[in-house]
């Protein structure tokens, strides 16, 4: 048993180092470097002591956490999705569009939430739940995940399924299943990505038979 | 800021009520993880900035925005691997022309 499990770890060091499709910023060095600053960050942002010793033991047990971690979060072959670019002017842009983001998607969650709360004090509960899917455009991994949460953050609608690029979306109201009609969400998580994209026609699912995995 | 933090604590306790509400009249499984993972997640969140607004700039507001943080990733995890299974077993949600038959 444990036999087994020093074989694993064996096999996950040798190809750890040996991603020959890794380039630029997709080196497992950089990725090794960004997991260890944010663990030693939440490290020192949960102590809240900032000497040699404590920042020591932190940098320690990131590392440690991470050697023992790392081969559940390491990036597999994206199948079926495009690799994004490694470029760092890219990435920043990225992230910088990713901070404004996430206060739209807050106003978002507050407006559907007040749907949602009319939707269950109405006593006629104006309900009318529809499952639908759509083949998402966006080609990275990545994209289709923040897309897939978003979905599900904003009340009225979840993510049942995403398997490569089919979504499918429970929707709890009519107004609920236009926004994802019109693709609200989803032109934005385009533009955060530096994507372009035409929004996709909607599908709706009946039937059990319906819904193939 | 403790007059802001206890709106915010109480808006957020309200929705948590309308949870509660909306998993008793609510139809079906999926309608009701729509309650359930949802109106939750903001009320909890706002309850937590309502601490976060109590507390003030300190180590403990920056622990509660971690949790904070925390809730917002889980949460639709969580909803999303719910509905899934559901799915799996082949549950169908419930429509409008369902209650039509049961009428």
């Amino acid at each position: 048993m444990l036999h087994a499990q020093l074989e694993t770890v064996r096999i996950a060091l040798r190809m750890r180092w040996h991603d020959s499709n890794a380039r630029g910023w997709h080196r497992p060095v950089f990725r090794w470097l960004a997991y260890i600053v944010l663990l030693a960050g939440l490290w020192v942002a949960l102590s809240g002591r900032l000497d040699g010793l404590f920042l020591a033991m932190g940098i320690i047990s990131a590392t440690a956490v991470l050697s023992v971690t790392e081969a559940i979060f390491r990036p597999g072959d994206p199948v079926g999705f495009e690799r994004p670019p490694a470029r760092f002017s890219w990435l920043a842009g990225t992230v910088f569009r990713l901070v404004i983001y996430f206060p739209l998607l807050l106003r978002d969650i507050a407006v559907a939430n007040v749907h949602v709360v009319h939707l269950v004090l109405n006593p006629r509960m104006p309900i009318s739940p529809s499952l639908v899917e759509f083949e998402s455009p966006l080609r990275t991994e990545a994209s289709n995940a923040v897309l897939a949460n978003s979905i599900t953050l904003t009340p009225g609608t979840v993510t049942v399924d995403m398997s490569a690029n089919r979504f499918i979306v429970h929707c709890i109201s009519e107004t609920m299943r236009q926004e994802i009609q019109e693709g609200v969400l989803l032109k934005r998580v385009a533009h955060v990505f530096g994507e372009k994209v035409e929004v996709p026609k909607l599908r709706n699912l009946t039937s059990a038979e319906e819904v193939k995995w | 800021m403790a007059i802001a933090g206890t709106v915010l604590i109480g808006v957020g306790l309200f929705l948590m009520a309308v949870t509660v509400i909306g998993l008793i009249r609510l139809p079906d499984f999926y309608t009701r993880t729509h309650a359930v993972s949802k109106t939750d997640t903001l009320g909890i969140g706002l309850v937590l900035v309502g601490l976060a607004l109590h507390e003030g700039v300190t180590l403990v507001s920056l622990k509660i925005v971690l949790g904070l943080l925390f809730i917002f990733i889980a949460n639709p995890v969580a909803a999303h691997l719910l509905t899934r299974s559901a799915l799996q077993v082949g549950i169908m949600p419930w429509t409008r022309r369902d209650s039509a038959r049961e009428q």
